[in-house]
């Protein structure tokens, strides 16, 4: 459900990579700086956490997931 | 001729058409083109009708992912672009992306989305602003997202300077492929002023016509019955080339036109004494004829601004007559965007864009509401919806708020 939410997420960028669980945001899926602070908006917005974009840049969708369900 | 700037390829996505071709088409089908302004809070702030473009698929062009990056002019700048260079065979991936120039007029950015981020900001808080805003509100962003579109690296620059953007635009790009410094550049201008929030800096300048009945009166400059001006959106983009570029490419018959001289020129005042203006207005034409190798006489069509309003009109007209003197007669005059509305930052461009399809079509765009009007001027108007005439070269005259003139003389011929 998390992962479905967080996936659609960066589909709504216009990413067409494969994204899954282990995909890092900078890393693999290339998310420019403008991007990870769309996503960090986003997820703001979802789940009503704030991940600065600059450790955004380090996390892995995985990440994303557990940092959503420690503030759950 | 010595470093000639040639133009290549036009391309246009407007209220007469998404490419160049139906552009033209249209233009001359006899359709008047300005359709209601429907925009909340904008009672009478707003001006009835405006030039509007519908159905474009920037889908086809543009990356979903850089799509979500752009406000309306860029995108708009990437398909007119794209157009024209289509038009002229450029194949990117054969020209050296490190040789080719980004030239844009605009006059107020991306102001739909600066308005939704000042929603955002008042009513959710800044941290939910879009990201995107920070490079995709001001003039610039055009320049930068087509950068993004055709990865194209060379020397380029946004041109701000009210109605005369585009034209400088171009100009500047032809300065820059003649010094060297790149071989060809996109260049042109886009505008997008249908927006409440942008609508409301235009209405201060008091151009605008707020009160027309139908889209016929709308936009009437250089008759009595003027009442301002009609705004539109669009975008309008030519490829310059160098003859080293084209050489190059072995390109030589895809040659539409030349670009001659240029003039730029200041009133320095805010409201000077109108013999002032004409004096300036005048001194623009000059130099663009002095930096021109064509003659005066060769000069067979004037694009003008119009304005639409008594001042800036006579302005124009007079600073023709003193330049030109009796031979202004022999010229036919014309003012193709009183048909689609004025891109205020673009209108430059497109200007240039139809007279350089003017002349290769031998047919000049009329002022269709001449017929039922009083002309209070002594030009020569292209009566009616168009009429057949060759002519081998044109000069395109912008003027703009603070007493800016620009004018750009440009030739059909070829190589």
């Amino acid at each position: 459900m998390v992962f479905e939410k967080v996936k659609a997420i960066i589909e709504d960028i216009g990413i067409e990579d494969e994204i899954i669980e282990s995909s890092r945001l900078y890393d693999d899926l290339a998310l420019d700086s403008t991007e990870l602070a769309l996503v960090s908006t986003a997820l703001a917005k979802a789940f009503g956490i704030f991940i600065e974009s600059r450790v955004l840049k380090t996390y892995s969708v995985a990440q994303v997931i557990e940092a959503v369900a420690l503030k759950a | 001729m010595k470093n000639t700037v040639f133009v290549t390829g036009v391309g246009m996505v407007g209220p007469c058409g998404n490419s160049a071709g139906a552009f033209w088409e249209g233009l001359l089908s006899g359709r008047n083109y300005m359709t209601p302004l429907q925009l909340e809070g904008t009672t009478g702030t707003a001006p009835p009708f405006a030039g509007q473009v519908r159905g474009m698929e920037p889908e086809q062009i543009i990356s979903k992912r850089l799509l979500k990056k752009c406000s309306r002019f860029s995108v708009m700048s990437i398909l007119a672009a794209k157009d024209a260079m289509d038009d002229a065979h450029w194949e990117l991936d054969q020209m050296s992306r490190e040789r080719i120039g980004i030239f844009v007029g605009n006059n107020s950015g991306g102001w739909e989305s600066a308005r939704n981020g000042l929603r955002v900001l008042h009513t959710e808080g800044a941290p939910f602003i879009d990201p995107n805003l920070a490079s995709n509100w001001f003039p610039a962003a055009a320049q930068g997202h087509m950068s993004l579109a055709f990865d194209i690296k060379g020397y380029s620059k946004t041109v701000i300077a009210d109605r005369s953007s585009g034209l400088l635009a171009i100009a500047y790009a032809a300065r820059a492929i003649r010094n060297g410094i790149i071989d060809a550049a996109i260049v042109g201008g886009a505008e997008t002023p249908l927006d409440p929030w942008a609508l409301s800096f235009y209405n201060t300048e008091g151009l605008l016509n707020l009160s027309a009945d139908r889209p016929q009166t709308a936009y009437r400059p250089f008759v009595e019955g003027r009442s301002g001006l009609a705004l539109a959106e669009g975008a309008a983009f030519l490829c310059l080339e160098s003859e080293r570029s084209l050489q190059k490419r072995e390109a030589s018959r895809r040659v539409r036109a030349s670009i001659q001289g240029f003039g730029f020129t200041n009133d320095g005042q805010a409201a000077a004494p109108p013999e002032e203006s004409i004096a300036q207005c005048a001194r623009a034409i000059r130099l663009a004829i002095g930096h021109s190798e064509t003659q005066p006489e060769r000069i067979g069509y004037l694009s003008l601004d119009g304005a639409a309003s008594a001042r800036e009109d006579g302005i124009e007209c007079s600073a023709i007559q003193e330049v030109f003197g009796s031979s202004t007669e022999a010229k036919w005059a014309g003012c193709p965007k009183t048909v689609f509305g004025n891109t205020i930052g673009a209108a430059g461009a497109f200007d240039v864009a139809l007279s350089v399809l003017a002349m290769n079509h031998g047919e000049l765009p009329g002022l269709p509401y001449l017929a039922e009007s009083v002309q209070d001027n002594g030009l020569n108007f292209v009566p009616g919806i168009s009429r057949r005439t060759a002519v081998e070269s044109s000069l395109i005259l912008s003027r703009g708020r603070g007493g800016v003139s620009s004018a750009l003389v440009v030739n059909a011929e070829g190589l």
